[in-house]
């Protein structure tokens, strides 16, 4: 009986250790509110001035970067026959030691573009590597662009990749 | 007894099973390995982008004209003010025209002229304005321009008489489709 509850005993540490390890391999890239499809329209203006921006705040993405190398985190989109102009960034609050990177630019979101920087050099360890953020889409069409009635809507398929650097 | 070995055989199988795949996530780098892009993970989004048809046309200022004076052998002298209105417009649609007209007519013999500045690629024509809407400004597409003048011009004929205090009247414009 003794030799029964020494197993037992060993077998909980092992399945901790197993647990915890398995934990702090795991990387996750994932949204944190929103994320479904979001529509963005440009229907104001003051007279005068060109058509006033559309944005959209409402996606969050959560990151665990545990890729055990510096990482960050891409954009990219496709859109096709795309008439108007799409603009991203990533707003990363403080988070007492999470969340670190270097914020990048507002990237403009082009048909068939290369990947570009919205966040890098997230960090290895513990606690830097998790983050999250807020995604603010902007969209803009001047006057010399037209409307949807001409062009149709924009669709864009937006990826975001998080990968090493 | 029998209860604690189907236990420890389920946990030996859990450890066999789930282990080694938690260890073999992130294989150890070699000595001296440059770092590559080897792992990733991403999320899609789709973003739709409308642009509506937008319209807006603004003016501002009022505008008072004071008939006072003539030359002798002639009629009352015209006056004309293009300084105290603008107008402001954005469109970005094609084929567009402004149209104008007052809320009421003004008593005989005294008439009111309106001539709006061209914006860009538009037509401008001086019109006399009454209660039935005259186009302005035709061929207007694709614009956003501040500032343009709005210049008044009245007459009145030698048989009209005076009207004390002047006759006040709301000039619309419109900007509509062509």
């Amino acid at each position: 009986m003794k030799l029964v509850a020494f197993i037992a005993k060993i077998a909980a540490v092992l399945l901790l250790i197993a647990h915890l390890a398995i934990e702090s391999r795991a990387q996750e890239f994932r949204f944190n509110a929103g994320g479904g499809p979001i529509s963005l329209l440009v229907q104001t203006a003051t007279a005068g001035s060109e058509p006033t921006d559309a944005t959209d705040n409402g996606t969050e993405i959560y990151w665990d970067a545990n890729f055990g190398v510096p990482t960050k985190i891409t954009v990219s989109t496709t859109a096709p026959g795309q008439s108007f102009r799409l603009y991203v960034s990533l707003s990363v609050p403080s988070q007492g030691g999470g969340g670190q990177g270097v914020v990048k630019p507002e990237v403009q979101l082009i048909d068939g573009m290369l990947d570009m920087d919205i966040f890098t050099d997230i960090p290895t360890s513990l606690p830097g590597r998790q983050g999250f953020g807020s995604l603010i889409y902007r969209a803009a069409a001047t006057v010399a662009e037209g409307n949807s009635n001409e062009h149709s809507d924009d669709t864009h398929l937006v990826t975001f990749t998080l990968l090493a650097q | 007894m029998r209860r604690f070995k189907t236990i420890s055989w389920l946990f030996l199988v859990w450890i066999a099973l789930f282990i080694p795949v938690g260890f073999a996530q992130i294989p150890p780098p070699l000595p001296g390995a440059i770092p590559m892009a080897t792992l990733s993970m991403t999320l899609g989004q789709s973003v739709n982008v409308s642009v509506q048809q937008i319209n807006e046309l603004s003016i501002s200022g009022d505008v008072h004209l004071t008939i006072s004076a003539a030359t002798p052998g002639l009629g009352p002298d015209t006056v004309s003010d293009a300084v105290s209105s603008t107008y402001n417009i954005t469109t970005n649609d094609a084929a567009k025209k402004i149209v104008a007209s007052i809320d009421a007519a003004f008593s005989p013999g005294i008439s009111l002229f309106v001539l709006l500045g061209q914006p860009s690629g538009a037509i401008s024509t001086q019109q006399l304005l009454s209660t039935t809407s005259v186009d302005l400004v035709t061929g207007i597409g694709y614009l956003a321009e501040t500032g343009l003048s709005i210049s008044y011009t009245a007459n009145v004929s030698i048989d009209a008489p005076p009207n004390g205090s002047g006759e006040t009247r709301t000039v619309t414009l419109t900007l509509m489709d062509n």
